[in-house]
């Protein structure tokens, strides 16, 4: 498999599996795009992803290389979150500034799969949790006036089976 | 133990207690490797009183001091010292050679920093085991050591004592953060580990509070709004719910109105035409609306809970039909039609509960009825339909024809079948009163029928399923099988579900008029059913209800267990969430049409098993109305109607 060269906002160089890097569309556009050869020995520059970020989603892509393609139409698709794998479940336990910058970079490398599961993984963050725990868990300061907040919890109450 | 004991002590703690006294004195007294002497007598003047107040007090408690002291002597916390020298790649502070810690302390190039890192090795371990003991004298020995901890401990105590702030921090801070900020990435990566080795407990803990949120990522609020959405949209509406009171900025994304659009599509809600205008007004005038899904969303759900789980509101009770019995029962928007044996039929407002008008005219009981809008049909033993306008109670036509008493109808548009004791049916035209076909091939009555505007079902007493043609009057197929009387009948266009005294059920396919299933399991007449999707619901005379699939032919639930009705069912109605059953035994039973399992009772009649029985039952998503009474006066006739509708507030 011929290898392209990525390169990261700072400077770091990757050397991936064309295929593996293709797993970003936007990459996968840039080549066809630029007209960019494979054998070319060009350097793609990722200016939004930092070399930390972009191991990181080099592992994943390479983990996932032999995926099935996402499904086009995700419209109709069942919202669950518990079926994240194991393996992107222990490759998802860093730090909330790490997955943070996960979420962008796959937004911004258009890697549908990584985006899917670490959107899932912050919603299993949020799920379950009170009002007061969600902000314990992302330091959110609750910025509600007293009767504000009232009126939001009035609307938002929701009525428990028994 | 070590804490000193006498306030006053503490007080004069507070002043040089800033936190730094010892750091920075290291700094000052860096100068060289003798400064450590230096340094001890600085900082005994600097600190004055309370030293030697300190002294004084914790002397008594050396002995037990040494034994830490001792140990950080040759414990692992002096190796660190050496590395700043060395170029600091490294920050570990698990390498190496206790010794080194002297050594380090007098090589010149790191006067610097070397007295922070050789005073905390020590302290640390003491503090470990005795975090507020002073140790100062322990080991005369090693000076810079025990010059060292008497630092620390000073420091100690007067974080302990003092309460310094921002605007009035420890004179020496500032040196010493200078100091931090003029080392390398690798040096300042050091002196945080050191500086964290010979933290108490709490004050790591301290900086675990301060430090934690920096890896924290309020991800709602930092995401730009469409992946922001995307996080949410992974929630169930309940969690959206608690995220909405998170803060305004999560309130305002998690009531993101596609986000509940495409909540609402998953629980089934198409359109938010159920939602009234009056609460969407409502909303808007209080400044805070939510999105009009979401509000579609949280109605359906919480009338979805007044009928689970709420308290039943009282009912409006509507009498009519004096002691007769009621045979057949309309409900369509605001109107409801009840049909009786007194010859009459009811028109009544849902809403306010009151008769509107008494549709005279029958010479027998009425046994049967449809409706739309505002016509009304109604058959009787009188042999007649009539046509009725619901509004203004006229009789609009009086359809002559059948031989016999008409006991069943079905209305398709303009077009009403007719079903006879005669054996015949009968194809009318609404508008005209003008009979367009009559279809003959029964040998008995005919019980029940379904017209879906093309095909013509009916079953009969003679134990036959037939499919017309009504246009050409022809039988397409006589649907053989039923080995008794066929009760009652479903049609949605591809199958034929047919109901017999027989006991079974069948599934037929209106294509070729085979037989796809045959239903077993229930022990008696299904007197009614409903077919959805696929999905059958039958009532019986043997007092259960059977949820079935008609595609595998599959029975899936059957609702019985200890709440079951105690008697025959008489009626039911379903829709994705429940199925409400009426029993000759008085109440009115809600269960759960995935599961199975009993909800409830939402009616029970005191006259109930005495005679007090539920004929029909009609629902909409939010009422409920039953015909109720008895055969033997225990129970006056009348329409119950039970609302499941949010408050209005």
């Amino acid at each position: 498999m011929p290898n392209i060269k990525l390169q990261s906002s700072d400077g770091e160089v990757f050397e991936v599996d064309v295929d593996i890097a293709k797993c970003s569309v936007t990459i996968k556009t840039m080549l066809e795009d630029l007209g960019m050869d494979e054998d070319e020995e060009e350097v793609v520059p990722l200016p939004n992803v930092n070399s930390a970020i972009l191991r990181k989603v080099i592992q994943w892509a390479t983990y996932h290389k032999d995926d099935p393609p996402p499904p086009e139409d995700d419209e109709n698709k069942d919202k669950r979150t518990d079926d994240i794998s194991s393996w992107d479940a222990d490759f998802l336990k860093v730090d909330q500034g790490t997955l943070y910058e996960l979420i962008l970079a796959a937004n911004y490398l258009d890697i549908k799969g990584l985006l899917e599961v670490t959107c899932k993984t912050v919603a299993n963050m949020i799920k379950g949790k009170t009002p007061e725990e969600v902000r314990k868990t992302f330091n959110i300061k609750n910025d509600f006036s007293p009767s504000e907040e009232e009126q939001v919890r009035k609307e938002n109450e929701w009525c428990e089976e028994k | 133990m070590s804490v000193p004991s006498s306030s006053s002590n503490k007080i004069t703690d507070n002043k040089p207690g800033g936190t730094s006294p010892s750091p920075i004195e290291g700094i000052e007294g860096v100068p060289g490797p003798s400064s450590l002497e230096p340094m001890h007598s600085l900082l005994t003047q600097d600190e004055e009183s309370e030293d030697y107040g300190e002294d004084g007090e914790e002397e008594e408690e050396d002995d037990s001091s040494e034994e830490d002291s001792e140990i950080s002597d040759t414990g692992i916390f002096c190796d660190a010292e050496c590395e700043p020298d060395l170029d600091s790649n490294t920050c570990s502070l698990s390498s190496s050679q206790p010794q080194s810690f002297s050594q380090r302390v007098h090589s010149p190039v790191l006067h610097t920093c070397v007295p922070l890192d050789v005073v905390q090795p020590q302290r640390k371990r003491k503090s470990e085991t005795e975090p507020s003991l002073p140790s100062k004298k322990l080991n005369p020995e090693d000076k810079s050591h025990s010059m060292i901890v008497k630092k620390l401990d000073d420091k100690s105590k007067h974080t302990r004592c003092v309460i310094p702030t921002k605007d009035n921090p420890p004179p020496e801070m500032n040196n010493w953060l200078l100091q931090f900020q003029r080392w390398s990435n690798a040096e300042r990566m050091l002196a945080i580990d050191e500086l964290i080795e010979r933290c108490e407990p709490t004050q790591v803990r301290h900086m675990m509070q301060v430090i934690e949120p920096q890896f924290q990522r309020d991800f709602i609020s930092l995401l730009p709004k469409e992946l922001a959405l995307s996080v949410l949209a992974f929630l169930e509406p309940r969690d959206l719910l608690r995220a909405a009171q998170t803060c305004r900025n999560w309130r305002f994304l998690a009531d993101d109105n596609l986000l509940w659009k495409e909540k609402c599509r998953a629980a089934g809600i198409e359109d938010l035409k159920d939602l009234p205008p009056t609460k969407r007004k409502n909303c808007r005038n209080s400044g805070n609306c939510s999105s009009p899904w979401k509000q579609a969303y949280m109605r359906q759900h919480n009338i979805k809970m007044n009928w689970r789980t709420k308290p039943i509101r009282t009912p409006k009770v509507l009498k009519g039909h004096d002691d007769h019995v009621i045979t057949c029962l309309q409900f369509s928007g605001n109107r409801i039609v009840s049909g009786s044996d007194d010859n009459t039929l009811k028109v009544w407002s849902a809403v306010t509960g009151k008769c509107l008008r008494t549709l005279v005219g029958h010479t027998g009981g009425v046994w049967s009825s449809q409706m739309s809008g505002t016509t009304v049909i109604s058959g009787s033993t009188d042999r007649t339909l009539k046509v009725w306008n619901a509004e203004t109670g006229q009789c609009i036509h009086t359809l002559y024809g059948h031989t016999s008493t008409v006991r069943c109808m079905h209305l398709h548009g303009n077009k009403v079948v007719s079903g006879s004791r005669d054996a015949t049916l009968r194809v009318w035209q609404v508008d005209t009163g003008e009979c367009l076909h009559v279809l003959v091939g029964h040998l008995a009555a005919v019980r029940c029928v379904q017209y879906d505007g093309k095909l013509v079902v009916s079953g009969a007493y003679d134990y036959m399923v037939k499919v017309w043609n009504p246009e050409r009057e022809e039988c397409l197929h006589t649907l053989q099988g039923h080995t008794n009387r066929v009760y009652s009948l479903q049609f949605d266009g591809v199958h034929v579900v047919s109901g017999s005294l027989d006991t079974s059920i069948r599934v037929w396919e209106v294509e070729t008029g085979a037989c796809r299933h045959t239903l077993m399991g229930h022990q008696s007449l299904t007197s009614g059913m409903e077919l959805r999707n696929n999905i059958l619901v039958s009532g019986n005379a043997d007092s259960t209800v059977k949820v079935w699939d008609i595609v595998s032919g599959h029975c899936l639930q059957t609702l019985s267990g200890p709440n079951k009705h105690q008697s025959a069912v008489t009626c039911l109605q379903f829709n994705s969430h429940f199925v409400i059953t009426s029993s000759d035994d008085g109440t009115v039973k809600l269960w759960d049409v995935k599961t199975g399992d009993f909800i409830r009772n939402l009616v029970a009649l005191e006259s109930g098993g005495s005679g007090g029985v539920v004929w029909r039952i009609r629902a909409s998503d939010t009422k409920l109305v039953c015909a109720v009474g008895s055969r033997n006066g225990t129970e006056e006739t009348k329409l119950l109607v039970l609302d499941f509708d949010v408050e209005v507030k």
